[in-house]
């Protein structure tokens, strides 16, 4: 047991204050590192840290907030050197003041914003911070203080750096906002999860506000967090005078409502921006007798994403099924090609039908699982706010998942296996998440319920026991079998489902569909399943949330079982009579493919192509008709007559069109002639990508492959890429004067290895910018990179 | 906040030069417009300095910093602000998202959201000039990069306003701000106000911009 874990709730415990205020005072200037005094004044930082021991500090804060490597820009000192400096003042003062007291490393934001918003890479986050944490164990901190966090992926690697580094315990505190969110989008339930599946030691709020504005966000944090909580408010609401931030809640008024906040059931208390000594001395004066409130247990089944936590239990959760390749060729193919735009479409797709959680199974015995599985985890969380299931059976998936999760995930699976738990289990307790456990093991699968019951009690037995993963943490799959095959099927799952939860008291979860396997009109029976399921108390269905029956079925037990006050859910989702689009009127009135795609409207064009198929080849389609009608718009673009949003829109419209023809193509065994591989790519540094990303939608269109590397992407990436795939055309852009230097070296590193052809575009090119860094070819738009590329990859064709 | 966004601001972003959009792309701009509305979460922060201004160089409050366009620019002033705004990283989100899978409303949403940062700053530049003494003004905003004013001014400029901490703006290592949809500018104090009423393409020497306002 860690000294906090005795210490934490035997008595109220102080933290320090503000530290930069006061290095201000004695006369930081603006601008100079605060930790660089660790070495040029360590008198001054030794004496505020006595000044905080002598107030009542039980722990004080190192002067480290900033040293991480990423931070110190042109600094003479390293990481290293200002981190254990810092620590060995603050121990020094704790030895000459002669009091049981704690060093507290004090660790603080990158000062970047991570990947995919920003342009920090998660584990350069990590290393980063395990060189500030090493440094500070070495130099003899007591504990960690990962503090002012406004970003859940950040403050995920802090806390692995720290666990991964030592066993010291480990607090995290964070800056909300007046509406309870983080800068980068979460709420406290959502943080809270995270963290408390991380295993920190104590979660709280500090900076941002005076402890007033605090108090509504406490009793938020106490309504759902079930460790130790330390809140440490700046001295009020900053004001400017003369140019100086200044904080004027005075000491007194500063410990009254401290006092109030420690009484609501707040363990540990401390200060942030422009509180002094004066003020931890009075706040200790007025807190100190009061005896802590037990913690609060809530025993919640819980996950969450960057933004948003989801409580199973209370309502019964959909979880989209339809990201698995399982029986779907095109599924399987997207994930050949590493086409990551097909995935994120089925998950905005789910999402719009109501799914609250979507299970990720990206396995394929041809693909580097753990590669893919960590790219879609990433690039699905950049656009949508719904937890995750991680699905896989590859424990290098797994954890790769797991390690750059951006939140609280599921964990999809582990059961009665013993080879199994010992994979899964560590893995659940290191990263946090919920274990979906299924009531198989090497005997297989139980036909009776009390079978199944049994294996559930063993794996809930093992986590609690052995890997310190309590019940809440797990939820239950009872296992749907199918009733063709064995009549009592479904009545066996549904009485598991029920004796597990009332015996067990943990939440369940089924796979609904496989229930109906060999009968005709599968939906019928599924969603009369799914009902009879839910009644039996399921807690989460992993379903496909696109089934209109199951969705029904789910939308009327919520009313039925009182779970959908007023019927408001229901009311919203089935009131909207649905009147037909303007679009269709405008198909009565002899609309030509040729018009749809010109007026760019996707469902008109995908029509008109269902009817063109009646009576042409694909192919024909394709020249005659779509080709020409986008030639056409692209002269208009060319001419100054459309503009860009039309053009786009009629490339998106051709391309729904062009994606139905590869689709009857495909069935026939046809295919059509690819014009060649383009590779495109946003150069290193820069992460404004929508001008490539426009020129991707118009090669797609005239039947390139196009590679697209994305944004921010090193040279050598591209370099790879370009010669693994033997391509003849690279397309590169940039946004910002500060990164075309990075778009000159990828092509200094291309001409090194390959006679590719490149193009590039962005808004601060010119011809002779193009010139300058080498570049074949400069595109002043979209519409001129189409013809650049016909003319080096089909010549024959290009007009 | 932004339901009265300047329709005429977002075509001429999406390249309608004088000319109005078809129907469709309207419709498209009203509902991005709707959708920031939902995602953006509008942040600012401030600091009023005192500022002084030589032929090539200008001090900001302790900060100097080596600009012939921005001495220009600040010529007269005694005082300025500092000034750092951004939608936030919903917005950004909902850009990623169409990016990857809509890349028309990508476009649409871009130029929504370029017209939105600017209409925020607008009107957080109005409450900073309403909150002065009756007879100072304020000039355009000058970020940096406009004319000679460095990219690299970017960081002391935002470290000194804790931009970072409290409107969540972080720099790449490019320098390019983090949520992408952000602004930071200096914004002369004065009490010329004929000073004040030049837009700030005016003071910027890419004469060549596309969206150039003259």
């Amino acid at each position: 047991m860690n000294f906090f874990a005795e210490l934490a709730g035997s008595r109220m415990l102080f933290f320090d204050g503000g530290m930069g205020t006061l290095l201000q005072d004695a006369g930081l200037k603006p601008g100079e590192l605060p930790e660089s005094w660790n070495i040029s004044h360590p008198d001054t930082v030794l004496s505020i840290h006595q000044q905080y021991l002598a107030a009542g500090a039980d722990f004080i804060t190192t002067n480290t907030f900033g040293a991480n490597a990423l931070k110190l820009h042109g600094s003479p000192y390293t990481a290293r050197q200002l981190t254990e400096a810092g620590v060995q003042l603050a121990r020094q003062a704790v030895a000459q003041s002669g009091r049981k007291a704690f060093v507290a490393l004090d660790i603080g934001p990158t000062g970047k914003l991570l990947k995919p918003l920003g342009d920090l890479d998660f584990e350069a986050a990590v290393d980063a911070y395990k060189e500030m944490v090493m440094a500070g164990v070495q130099a003899g901190a007591d504990c960690c203080i990962i503090e002012t966090m406004s970003d859940t992926s950040e403050m995920k690697a802090a806390v692995l750096a720290v666990k991964e580094s030592c066993s010291l315990p480990v607090f995290v505190t964070m800056v909300f906002d007046e509406r309870g969110r983080l800068l980068t989008g979460a709420d406290i339930p959502a943080a809270v999860a995270l963290l408390e599946g991380l295993g920190v030691d104590a979660i709280g709020l500090n900076c941002g506000f005076g402890p007033e504005q605090m108090l509504p966000l406490v009793d938020t944090l106490q309504s759902c967090c079930s460790m130790p909580i330390l809140v440490s408010p700046n001295a009020g609401l900053p004001v400017v005078v003369n140019g100086q931030t200044m904080y004027n809640v005075a000491p007194d008024k500063f410990a009254a409502v401290m006092a109030q906040i420690a009484e609501k059931g707040v363990w540990m208390v401390g200060g942030c921006c422009g509180t002094t000594p004066a003020h931890i001395a009075a706040e200790v004066e007025a807190c100190r007798n009061i005896i802590p409130r037990p913690l609060p247990e809530y025993h919640r089944t819980v996950v969450s994403s960057g933004s948003c936590a989801v409580v199973l239990g209370e309502n019964p959760v959909v979880i989209g099924e339809r990201i698995n390749p399982t029986g779907k060729k095109r599924f399987k193919q997207a994930l050949r090609e590493g086409n990551i735009d097909y995935i994120l479409n089925e998950g905005v797709h789910q999402q719009d039908c109501g799914a609250d959680i979507l299970d990720v199974n990206v396995g394929l015995p041809e693909i580097n699982e753990a590669e893919m599985m960590q790219r879609v985890v990433s690039e699905l969380q950049g656009i949508i706010d719904l937890p995750l299931q991680i699905d896989t059976t590859s424990m290098q998936a797994m954890e790769a998942a797991l390690r750059i999760y951006n939140g609280k995930p599921m964990i999809n699976s582990v059961n009665g296996k013993q080879e199994v738990m010992r994979e899964v289990f560590p893995l659940a307790k290191k990263y946090g998440g919920v274990v979906v456990a299924l009531t198989i093991d090497e005997a297989g699968i139980p036909e009776t319920a009390e079978g199944r019951l049994a294996i559930a009690e063993k794996i809930v037995r093992t986590a609690e026991q052995e890997y310190g993963i309590s019940r809440e943490n797990l939820i239950v799959d009872a296992l749907t079998m199918t009733v063709s095959s064995s009549p009592d099927a479904a009545e066996v799952t549904l009485k598991a489902l029920s004796l597990i939860k009332q015996k067990l008291g943990v939440k369940t979860i089924l796979g609904v569909s496989n229930v109906s396997f060999g009968l005709p009109r599968r939906e019928i029976i599924n969603s009369a399943f799914f009902l009879l399921a839910l009644q039996a108390g399921l807690d989460a269905a992993i379903i496909n949330p696109a089934s209109e029956p199951m969705m029904q079925s789910l939308f009327s037990y919520r009313v039925l079982a009182q779970k959908d006050a007023q019927c408001s859910q229901f009311i919203e989702r089935y009131s909207q009579t649905t009147s037909a689009p303007a679009a269709t009127v405008a198909a009565a009135s002899g609309m030509t493919l040729e018009d749809a795609v010109r007026r760019g409207l996707k469902e008109e064009t995908v029509q008109q192509t269902r009817a063109a198929l009646e009576t042409a080849q694909p192919l024909d389609i394709i020249n005659d008709r779509l080709i020409p009608a986008l030639d056409l718009v692209g002269k208009g673009f060319e001419k100054g007559t459309i503009f860009l949003p039309q053009l786009l829109m009629s490339a998106e419209a051709a391309g729904a069109a062009f994606d139905l023809l590869k689709e009857v193509m495909a069935a026939s065994g046809t295919e059509q002639q690819k014009r060649g591989k383009v590779v495109i790519a946003t150069v290193k540094g820069d992460i404004h990508d929508i001008g490539k990303n426009i020129v991707r939608v118009l090669l797609d269109n005239y039947g390139f492959e196009v590679i697209d590397l994305g944004k921010d992407v090193p040279p050598e990436k591209i370099v790879d890429t370009v010669v693994r795939e033997n391509v003849r055309l690279v397309g590169l852009s940039a946004l910002m004067t500060t990164t075309v230097p990075s778009m000159e070296e990828t092509i200094r590193q291309l001409r090194a290895v390959t006679d590719c052809k490149v193009m590039v575009g962005g808004a601060v090119l010119t011809q002779e910018y193009a010139d300058q860094i080498g570049a074949d070819y400069y595109a002043p738009d979209a519409m001129s990179s189409v013809h650049y590329a016909l003319q080096i990859l089909s010549p024959e064709q290009n007009d | 906040m932004f339901e009265n966004l300047s329709r005429r601001e977002i075509w001429r972003y999406l390249g309608y030069k004088g000319c109005q959009p078809n129907e469709i792309v309207c419709r498209a701009v009203e509902e991005m417009i709707a959708q920031v509305e939902i995602v953006a979460a509008p942040r600012q922060v401030s600091r009023r300095v005192t500022c002084s201004v030589a032929d090539e160089m200008v001090e900001l409050g302790g900060c100097h910093v080596h600009s012939r366009s921005l001495a220009k620019h600040l010529r007269g002033c005694k005082e300025a602000f500092l000034f750092a705004a951004t939608l936030g990283t919903g917005v950004d989100r909902l850009l990623q998202r169409y990016n990857r899978l809509q890349v028309s409303r990508a476009a649409v949403l871009q130029a929504v959201s370029a017209a939105a940062v600017e209409e925020w700053c607008d009107l957080c530049q109005k409450q900073l000039e309403d909150g002065l003494v009756p007879g100072l003004y304020l000039r355009p905003r000058y970020s940096p990069g406009y004319g000679d004013l460095p990219l690299e001014f970017q960081r002391p400029l935002l470290e000194s306003l804790e931009a970072g901490k409290r409107i969540g703006i972080e720099l790449t290592d490019t320098l390019l701000m983090t949520p992408t949809k952000s602004v930071s500018a200096i914004i002369g104090i004065t009490s010329d106000q004929k000073s004040c009423t030049v837009h700030h393409c005016a003071a910027c020497s890419k004469v060549d911009c596309p969206f150039r306002k003259e």
